[in-house]
């Protein structure tokens, strides 16, 4: 057999580049590679918060532009606590927020719980966590407005079979918080079912088992063993809710336009109104800094409270 | 040659450029362009130094004010005439968007001419501060619909009364049976909700400037409320209803009496998605009084306006004079079936030709109020429609929901 010869590579000589940023420091290169998202996360998100800041402590009216927009301190915030809507909206948005997202996790821990059970029910419990998590707000909203229609509506059905008088849930204040919390928590378990989900999957099976040779019941190990295991995933889940509930505005604006006589109006709603109807920008912007205000309070007292744990 | 032809060229083309001016015009895109485009053809046709070109968007009153109250703020000028709402003239104006049109009517007189043609709702609906703000397109309101065939069935009359109307409904929806309504009218949380409420009150002789915790206010909320539950010529459901709903039943052949707007006739004869088991069979008559007082109903329709910040104003007016002129509002009314703000219109032969009813909508029309006519309008129709819908609906006392309701617009209404 011969001896190969040494075959003829071609050596591609690869050319110094050209760009300037192969000479740049680590430091200045990074400054480069961020500059595009630091641009538009600026542009997209501090840009329009520092001009909601602003316009708090201006006056914007734009149904009296003879006014000008002359600084006017927290005249804004004055104003806004001694309105009747502003507090009831608070106070719907507070105990609204209460109750779906508690009812969020009472219904979205056991889907998950299902779902990671091997056995019939498994496929079902997934189905349901997926589905209205992929349905928009209000989408959902809208549909559940048909179900719960005074006259077409299937509720009204099933009680008009079941031989009771059928209710005017939309208009009725209270059957309208209720029908709210019902398209809330079926919207929203879901996040929480997928949540816990994840972190039941990241829960090793042996420590399970050895709670179960220890001989604890069903209940002491989901209680004392599972439980703990997932706070971390729970508390994420918690902190996202709370969030979202205290901004919640497309479920009941479709629903009920924030009524049955402001049942609904949440702070989301109020702002909304604000602007739109009112189209005062110093008032609405006010709103909007309480909103965040809340919001920051609310995740800073959770994460407190969860690094203590 | 080549040359000099080139800028005999240019030269033409800079000319012809800076003579025709072009004029944009947004409206909803639910007011059917369709019918406005012939119109503005024969505007440019009769007016060559001017072109118009249309911008339509929105599919709500309430979209097409966001896209406008956008740009409007932004004092951008590329719109130079818009289609608005009949409510919302006295925004536009405080906020400095309508560019006030009184100035434009040249000699002397010809303003008070121009506008002492329209309907008189029309024009207060567009004045505000003594100032004229916008032009109708066309006009609306809100009939009392009937059952020619049942009435006639029970040699009952077409009430003009509220009373009337009572004692008929009561009458013949016993003897009907079934799930006939005798008065169908609007109680969801609606625009056409507050307009029921103002009708109401103002047949009882009164008006909401004075407040709406008056007697006559009380006696108009309470009849809509009374209907459901003392006369039992309402059902529960009207709480929940919307103007498209109450048309709907009507044309389904369910209701007896229904207060609509003017657009409700043309689905009841057949003009409709839904089939009519009325078409034929209904009447159209002013909405009912209590004791003698005037019948009096809501206006409704849409204006023509100009923005503050075109750079030619000049020619928008001209083109939106023309918009309501009995010319245009005749191509409208035939076209589209558009009720004319132009009181010549309602014995034009050609316009009673295609829509043989308005002849008994000219007694309702030209009488027609406007709703309260206020630059936050849009707070103020929340707070009425919130207020008479938890009246309806039976979560407050007629008295409460008043009383808050008077509470929540005093200081708009000052």
């Amino acid at each position: 057999m011969e001896p190969q010869k040494n075959p003829q590579v071609a050596v591609v000589q690869i050319p110094p580049p050209r760009f300037k940023g192969g000479d740049l420091s680590d430091n200045a290169l990074a400054f480069w590679l961020m500059l595009p998202a630091a641009l538009l996360l600026g542009g997209l998100f501090l840009y329009p918060l520092v001009t909601v800041f602003w316009s708090s402590f201006h006056v914007q009216k734009l149904l009296e532009p003879g006014l000008g927009e002359p600084f006017n301190g927290i005249k804004n915030f004055v104003e806004m606590v001694g309105d009747f809507r502003f507090r009831g909206a608070l106070w719907n948005t507070l105990y609204l927020g209460v109750l779906t997202v508690a009812g969020s996790f009472l219904v979205g821990i056991p889907i998950a719980l299902i779902a990671n059970q091997p056995g019939r029910f498994r496929a079902l419990a997934r189905v349901a966590l997926l589905l209205p998590w992929a349905m928009p707000p209000v989408f959902s909203a809208l549909m559940f407005a048909w179900m719960f229609n005074g006259d077409y509506g299937v509720f009204n059905a099933w009680l008009t079979s079941l031989g009771l008088e059928a209710k005017r849930w939309l208009v009725t204040p209270s059957l309208a918080v209720f029908a709210f919390c019902v398209v809330t928590i079926w919207k929203t378990s879901s996040f929480v079912g997928l949540l816990t989900l994840s972190g039941l999957q990241g829960v090793p099976k042996d420590i399970l088992e050895a709670a179960e040779v220890d001989g604890a019941s069903k209940w002491q190990s989901f209680w004392r063993v599972l439980l703990p295991l997932l706070a971390p995933a729970l508390s994420v889940a918690l902190i996202f809710r709370t969030l979202s509930a205290l901004q919640v505005f497309d479920i009941p604006y479709a629903l009920t336009s924030g009524g049955p006589d402001r049942a609904l109006e949440t702070l989301g709603i109020l702002i909304y109104r604000t602007i739109f109807e009112s189209y005062d920008f110093g008032a609405s912007s006010a709103l909007c800094v309480t909103l965040f205000a809340l919001g920051l309070a609310i995740t800073f007292f959770y994460v407190r409270f969860v690094r203590g744990d | 040659m080549k040359l000099k032809a080139m800028i005999a060229l240019a030269g033409l083309l800079s000319l012809s450029s800076a003579s025709a001016v072009t004029i944009k015009v947004f409206m909803g895109s639910q007011q059917r362009p369709e019918v406005f485009g012939p119109i503005f053809a024969k505007f440019e046709k009769a007016n060559p130094d001017i072109k118009v070109t249309l911008e339509t968007g929105g599919a709500t009153s309430e979209a097409q004010n966001q896209y406008l109250t956008t740009v409007l703020a932004a004092k951008d000028s590329s719109l130079d005439v818009f289609l608005i709402d009949v409510v919302r003239p006295a925004t536009f104006a405080a906020a400095g968007w309508a560019e006030p049109l009184d100035a434009y009517f040249k000699g002397a007189g010809a303003e008070k001419l121009f506008l002492s043609g329209l309907l008189p709702g029309t024009v207060n609906a567009a004045t505000i501060g003594g100032k004229l703000y916008s032009l109708p397109a066309f006009t609306d309101a809100q009939f009392l619909y009937y059952r020619k065939d049942l009435l006639a069935k029970y040699n009952a009359k077409v009430p003009k009364t509220w009373d009337e109307l009572v004692t008929t409904a009561q009458k013949i929806t016993k003897a009907e049976g079934g799930d006939l309504q005798g008065f169908n009218y609007q109680g969801a949380p609606i625009e056409g909700t507050v307009c029921n409420f103002l009708e109401l009150t103002w047949s009882a002789g009164g008006s909401i400037d004075k407040g709406v915790t008056s007697p006559e206010a009380k006696k108009g909320l309470g009849f809509l409320v009374d209907a459901i539950n003392k006369y039992n010529i309402s059902p529960k459901s009207m709480a929940e209803s919307k103007t498209d709903d109450s048309r709907k039943v009507f044309q389904a052949g369910k209701v007896l009496f229904g207060l609509n707007w003017s657009y409700a006739w043309a689905h009841f004869q057949g003009k409709s998605p839904d089939p009519t088991l009325v078409a034929g069979n209904v009447g159209v008559t002013k909405i009912p009084v209590f004791g003698n007082n005037a019948s009096s109903t809501c206006i409704g329709g849409w204006q023509w306006a100009i923005n503050s910040n075109s750079t030619q104003k000049a020619a928008a007016f001209k083109l939106i004079k023309y918009m309501a002129s009995s010319d245009a509002g005749r191509d409208l009314a035939v076209n589209g079936s558009y009720l004319p703000a132009r009181k010549d219109l309602f014995k034009d032969a050609a316009v009673l030709k295609a829509n043989p009813h308005f002849d008994a909508l000219y007694a309702s029309v030209i009488k027609a109020r406007p709703r309260p006519v206020s630059a936050n309008y849009p707070k103020v129709s929340e707070i009425i429609r919130t207020k008479v819908n938890a009246a309806v609906a039976g979560a407050k006392s007629v008295d409460q929901a008043l009383e808050e309701m008077q509470t929540e617009l005093a200081p708009l209404l000052k």
